[in-house]
């Protein structure tokens, strides 16, 4: 028989291979999902966390790790442990180990939210949906705790260039739009529109100065205008 | 003029990409270092606590395990998970209004010792969760447990803290570094891995 201390040492490395594996896979959505989390929070959203069975005490791991930072310094960002409450705007994180979670399952299906799915290997849609492939829910508990760990962690991270949370993407959208510079440096320019701010490529048009209004899509500056 | 909108823009600071590469990187070392930590965890201890569990449920022992803040959590997973293998668990911060009712009379210190004196029966495992090791209602409630003859277990950050002078304390395991997130993650793993030792009903 093989000795306990042995068979435990195998455990720890599926946790290794498993953790080591997932943010590999995942640094770059994750980036993109802490920057995504503080902006919510910059415009006034609550972080919503749901969870049901083991995952319940997650859920409310989460809310203690934003309500009262363990750093202290960074700010305390609201947080509940309640679907019910989501209100549009809000950040709904659901977490499930195994099987299916009905609760969680709505909450992430809204539209008006930013969603996160926190799964096992059966994942759950949401705009940023995280699956830990491994049939060991201890396992699968262990690398959500030190998703939404970094999670906190990389939000304030987030919050401490402010710059970075302007509202949404001024550019993005299917049509190109007018808008006003406000500041230029080293071939970027800083554009005004309706009170937003954000920062395009001014390589394609030549002698851009502030105070002019030029035609921009997709953070790239297209044309002067006047 | 632009430093009050955009002050990396002159210095060159952070833009967008530059932040979500660093943030990137970082991510990737956070997991190492909770890998690191979990490497360093003492197997013959754990085995030799797990198995001192098992003995005292096997005898209709129940665990009460409890912690503060995201260590409470931490010992309600750890009671959830003992539960789904078949023994009696409860995380003493489930009960939240005896734990505000002598917070609020008595003080927050004596909250899991004064759930523990009524509670506690002949076999049953105390099992406390601190990153710190030497929050005083922690200490107190491992205290009253001694008194009453339980099981004694503790899992700690740092160095143990206060935890670590208990003489009389059965079980001690600490994760030996002072940044809570990284510590709670290892936490997990262990109070996992004693489960895996305890094992189901028979």
């Amino acid at each position: 028989m093989i000795p306990a201390a042995v068979r435990l040492g195998g455990k720890l490395g599926e946790r290794e291979r498993v953790l080591a594996a997932f943010l590999e896979s995942e640094q770059e959505r994750l980036a993109l999902a802490c920057h995504a989390v503080a902006r919510a929070f910059s415009t006034g959203g609550t972080l919503i966390a749901a969870g049901s069975g083991s995952a319940a005490s997650d859920a409310a791991h989460v809310v203690v790790e934003f309500m009262h930072p363990v750093i202290v310094g960074k700010r305390a960002l609201p947080a509940l442990a309640s679907p019910a409450l989501a209100r549009p705007g809000d950040i709904a994180l659901g977490l499930v180990h195994s099987g299916r979670d009905e609760v969680v399952e709505k909450l992430l299906a809204r539209s008006d939210l930013l969603t996160i799915a926190l799964t096992g290997p059966e994942r759950v849609d949401a705009e940023f949906s995280f699956a830990v492939e491994s049939d060991d829910r201890a396992v699968v508990q262990e690398v959500h705790e030190t998703v939404y760990h970094v999670l906190w962690e990389l939000v304030h991270v987030f919050f401490e260039h402010p710059g970075l949370l302007a509202d949404a993407c001024i550019t993005c959208g299917d049509v190109a739009v007018e808008a006003r510079v406000v500041a230029i440096s080293n071939g970027t320019a800083v554009i005004e529109r309706d009170g937003a701010h954000e920062q395009v490529a001014v390589d394609l048009v030549e002698g851009v100065a502030v105070g002019d209004t030029i035609l921009c899509h997709a953070g790239v500056a297209l044309e002067r205008i006047g | 003029m632009t430093d009050f909108l955009y002050p990396f823009l002159d210095e060159g600071e952070a833009d967008l990409a530059t932040v979500l590469a660093d943030v990137r990187v970082s991510t990737i070392a956070k997991g190492a270092e909770a890998t690191a930590l979990r490497r360093e965890i003492d197997l013959d201890a754990l085995v030799a606590c797990g198995e001192a569990i098992r003995a005292r449920l096997e005898r209709g022992g129940r665990l009460l395990a409890f912690g503060n803040g995201g260590s409470s959590t931490d010992a309600q997973d750890f009671a959830h998970d003992c539960r789904a293998l078949g023994w009696p668990a409860v995380a003493l911060v489930d009960d939240v209004a005896t734990i505000t009712a002598v917070a609020n009379d008595v003080g927050f210190e004596n909250v899991f010792a004064r759930q523990l004196i009524p509670l506690a029966r002949r076999h049953d495992v105390a099992v406390a969760i601190s990153t710190s090791g030497s929050s005083r209602n922690i200490v107190a409630g491992l205290e009253e447990a001694h008194r009453r003859l339980l099981l004694t277990c503790a899992i700690a950050g740092g160095d143990g803290g206060r935890l670590r002078e208990l003489e009389w304390l059965d079980h001690l395991l600490v994760v030996g570094s002072d940044y809570v997130p990284r510590v709670q993650e290892a936490h997990a793993t262990i109070y996992h891995l004693l489960l895996e030792v305890v094992g189901p009903v028979a």
